[in-house]
């Protein structure tokens, strides 16, 4: 019997395990296969260690965790998609509710707008017979207002100026 | 002389109280017995190595077989005809990972993480870690018929229709794929297979 007819009947005897004398004397006379035997045997008993330990694989537990929305988009990501609508949500509905009614850049408080009218006759009367330049600055600062804007410019023609049509404007607001 | 390592085993019958109607009320896999899609998960793990993949695997391979229930002619073999569906798509997942080599990383990651399941100790056992190793340095069809003849305990007669070869070919693809196995692993670990010391086993042209 050659080693190669050995190791064949060797491997053909994985699978029946039947008795095979014939192998078994030829085991006994030849190292080289007896040692290939012994190397397979090492290989084999590896494998059934692989098999019992992952025998026990646990896919109970995961089944429960897995859904087809997990199996779709994946848990983790799901979940962060379904939190970043929520956040997009009530930032767009905060947004909505408030930013009408936010004050323009550079307006030191809304209220200014309710005493429109009262803040301008004052303005008007202050700025009479300043000096050009003050007159502008005053002018410049509350340029944010319509009516007061009126006033500045009132001021700055000549008293006698009654004839501008924002005057009765004026005349209404005070 | 040697005991066998693995006798011929009926494991592997198809799971009990299971048909192929299992397959039909949904394609989650809820119609399946736990016991089916436990065995399912456990061989797409044995190809891939990770349980989440082997997850994934199922499941596609459950959808898979929903889509082609009609192609099924023998329902007696529904059993052996969802196996091929699952090895089938071990393969194609087992090439993806291979494409993305980030994703390669955190499935190791992924398999470190998992073996506190599989092992209490939390370390993977050295054995299980080198045969998973050199597992996956076979070729293809070695790799195969190596986990389901010797790590699903399938006989070449059950193998051969799921790989849709001839049994005789199993087993040659079975002797070549552990001789490949004994190669690889002997210079991983070349100590398991040291000679014990006061053997005659000296290389002969016998």
């Amino acid at each position: 019997m050659t080693h190669d007819e050995a190791q064949a009947r060797w491997h053909e005897r994985l699978e029946t395990g039947a008795p095979d004398p014939e192998l078994a004397q030829h085991l006994e006379a030849c190292a080289a296969c007896r040692a290939y035997t012994r190397e397979m045997s090492v290989v084999l008993d590896a494998l059934n260690t692989a098999r019992r330990e992952t025998e026990t694989l646990p896919t109970a537990a995961s089944e429960a965790a897995r859904g087809p929305a997990h199996y779709r988009f994946g848990g983790g990501r799901w979940r962060l998609m379904r939190t970043a609508a929520m956040v997009a949500l009530t930032c767009g509905a905060v947004y909505w509710a408030f930013a009408p009614t936010r004050p323009p850049v550079g307006t030191k408080s809304p209220i200014v707008k309710k005493t429109n009218a009262a803040h301008a006759r004052t303005y008007g009367i202050t700025l009479r017979g300043e000096s050009a330049s003050r007159q502008f600055a005053v002018a410049d600062k509350a340029s944010t207002e319509e009516v007061q804007v009126y006033w500045v410019y009132t001021s700055l023609t000549s008293k006698e100026d009654s004839e501008h049509p924002s005057k009765t404007k004026n005349d209404r607001s005070g | 002389m040697n005991r066998p390592a693995h006798r011929a085993s009926d494991r592997q019958r198809s799971p009990t109280g299971g048909d192929a109607s299992a397959l039909e009320p949904d394609t989650s896999g809820a119609g399946l017995t736990r016991e089916a899609r436990g065995r399912l998960c456990r061989l797409a793990f044995r190809f891939l190595w990770n349980r989440d993949d082997a997850e994934d695997a199922v499941q596609d391979a459950l959808l898979s077989a929903h889509a082609r229930r009609d192609q099924l002619k023998d329902d007696a073999k529904w059993w052996g005809w969802l196996c091929r569906i699952v090895v089938q798509r071990c393969h194609l997942q087992g090439r993806q990972r291979q494409r993305t080599p980030r994703a390669q990383s955190e499935a190791t990651l992924k398999w470190h993480a998992d073996g506190a399941a599989v092992d209490a100790s939390g370390t993977l056992c050295e054995t299980t870690g080198a045969v998973r190793d050199a597992i996956l340095r076979l070729p293809q069809r070695q790799r195969e018929v190596i986990v389901l003849r010797f790590l699903e305990g399938m006989s070449y007669d059950e193998i051969a229709p799921i790989l849709e070869i001839a049994p005789s070919t199993a087993r040659v693809h079975a002797r070549a794929g552990l001789e490949r196995l004994h190669v690889l692993m002997s210079e991983s670990h070349p100590t398991w297979f040291r000679a014990p010391a006061g053997s005659m086993e000296t290389p002969d042209d016998a």
